[in-house]
């Protein structure tokens, strides 16, 4: 499959290390031996004549992760081109700023969420409006990721190597909520049972399996319309006025 | 509109735009940047090829153009010809509204991988496309079903690049899609000098056997030869200097090209004393 050859042809542009595998005999299950012949046959030096590449592709992954990546250091978030889930994630036809939080780890949960709010899947029925996204993060999350990206940002200071002055906390629950904003996302304050409800949205779902899910929850019935109709109303869930 | 009926006769409803200049979003608030208008109003610039990227949609210079009644052509930047999913109806809904802004007289674009995964940011790239004819078939599907759902002729481009992979020379490639696909096309004087110097034949070689009557449309665009380690290349810079292997494809081609209704000179970043020198030497060939 040609499409096929071509992920595989922008993998080895990303990472010289795969071209060094390929030439020593690696072979990659979804590519013929034809269409290894192919790469083989590229003059190595071919594929490393644009030398800005990764630092081009990185300098927008940090747009979207400031924090998470200086926390990582952001040298190192270039290895991120030559790691499986970058690999992974161009076979697979995948998205990069979602590998890429994912492969940061758990300090990139709220921006990760924030990136996946920005890329609305085509999910049917009641569902999380556009930018909306529910997250889980450690206790005093939020108040340590607004000084921590106060200090890394802009991108100049990030790029030249500046660090959180503080580690991230990492125990307890602080439920958070993103919608959209006029100058972008903007996240608050949920609360557990809402944000799981919230989650139980997000795939899509129906009016009715809805309802059985807030009540679940703890809503008594008749509250279980209510709380369906203020999200509505907030415009955090969108869709489903059909029921059923 | 694109009408029924075979290419060699659609053809013959095209108009002939003549010689044009091309530019993509915010290619004119760089510094230095051309002023299409300003080489209008010098008689070099009969139609300007407006590079769109949905995403980012019509900048004013494009439209300023476009409202004053000039003709225009539509080059995708991001659409996966070989990708029946890449003609969704969110991208085809856009690409239809920039339509009727521009009024193009056709949609042309690199047949190539534009974007890796879904359209996204840091997904925008460009390769060439793999050279096999089951690879100009696929393509062919998707430009037969672009012209269908937009109601306008769809001219594949090839593409640049350091190296190409396959089993077909390039120029059988396009010979293959334009038959499959019953299209004419775009031929980029200097991607094919790239092709040659890579494949290591002279400028012209292959195109006595190529149908010169699918060429719609020209590209004439500056490079620069680059050497990375010993390997040679040349960077696609669409500066002010076209080399003379493309100065040669474009002096054989213009010679056969029966069906020949627009070229564009590629060179949104220079200012206008540079390029005119350009678009005099190119008007001189097509006379």
């Amino acid at each position: 499959m040609s499409q096929a050859l071509h992920r595989a042809t922008v993998r080895c542009l990303y990472d010289p290390a795969l071209v060094a595998r390929l030439r020593a005999g690696e072979r990659l299950p979804e590519l013929s031996e034809q269409e290894h012949g192919w790469l083989l046959a590229v003059d190595p030096r071919a594929w490393t004549t644009d030398p800005y590449r990764r630092s081009r592709s990185l300098t927008a992954l940090l747009d979207e992760f400031p924090v998470a990546a200086a926390v990582r250091g952001v040298r190192a978030c270039d290895g991120f081109f030559s790691s499986q889930a970058f690999h992974r994630c161009i076979q697979d036809r995948g998205r990069l700023a979602l590998a890429f939080g994912t492969w940061l780890g758990p300090v990139a949960t709220l921006e990760l969420a924030i990136a996946r709010s920005r890329r609305p899947g085509p999910v049917a029925g009641l569902r999380l409006a556009p930018g909306v996204a529910a997250v889980t993060v450690p206790e005093g999350f939020l108040a340590w990721f607004v000084a921590a990206r106060a200090e890394v940002l802009p991108l100049e200071t990030l790029v030249g190597g500046a660090r959180p002055s503080a580690a991230p906390p990492t125990e307890g629950d602080e439920h958070l909520i993103i919608e959209p904003g006029v100058d972008g996302p903007q996240v608050g304050g949920g609360s557990a049972a809402l944000n799981a409800f919230l989650d139980f949205c997000a795939s899509g779902t129906t009016r009715e399996a809805a309802l059985a899910e807030a009540r679940r929850l703890g809503c008594e019935p008749g509250d279980d319309e209510s709380l369906l109709a203020e999200l509505v109303g907030d415009g955090l869930l969108v869709g489903g006025a059909e029921g059923g | 509109m694109s009408r029924p009926g075979p290419f060699s006769q659609r053809v013959h409803g095209l108009p002939r735009l003549g010689l044009g200049v091309s530019t993509e979003y915010g290619a004119g608030s760089q510094a230095g940047a051309l002023d299409p208008r300003a080489l209008h109003r010098l008689g070099h610039a009969a139609f300007l090829e407006v590079g769109v990227e949905v995403a980012k949609g019509l900048d004013e210079q494009a439209r300023a153009w476009a409202a004053a009644g000039l003709p225009t052509t539509y080059h995708f930047l991001d659409v996966n010809l070989d990708e029946p999913d890449d003609l969704d109806d969110g991208w085809l809904g856009q690409v239809r509204a920039a339509s009727r802004v521009l009024a193009p007289a056709w949609l042309c674009g690199d047949a190539g991988l534009w974007h890796v995964g879904p359209r996204d940011r840091g997904h925008m790239l460009l390769l060439p496309p793999v050279l096999t004819g089951d690879h100009a078939e696929q393509m062919a599907a998707g430009i037969m079903a672009l012209r269908e759902r937009v109601g306008l002729e769809v001219l594949p481009e090839n593409p640049p690049g350091a190296f190409f992979l396959g089993d077909l020379d390039l120029l059988g490639f396009f010979a293959r899609l334009t038959e499959a696909a019953d299209t004419g096309m775009v031929l980029d004087c200097a991607h094919l000098a790239m092709y040659q110097r890579w494949a290591g034949r002279e400028p012209t070689d292959g195109l006595d056997g190529f149908p010169l009557d699918r060429v719609v449309e020209l590209h004439v665009a500056g490079g620069t030869e680059q050497d990375h380690h010993g390997f040679g290349f040349v960077h696609d810079d669409h500066g002010g200097v076209v080399l003379p292997d493309t100065w040669a494809i474009v002096e054989r081609v213009v010679a056969g090209a029966v069906n020949l209704k627009a070229i564009v000179v590629e060179c949104e970043r220079n200012d206008v004393a540079t390029v005119v020198p350009l678009f005099e030497r190119t008007a001189e060939l097509w006379s």
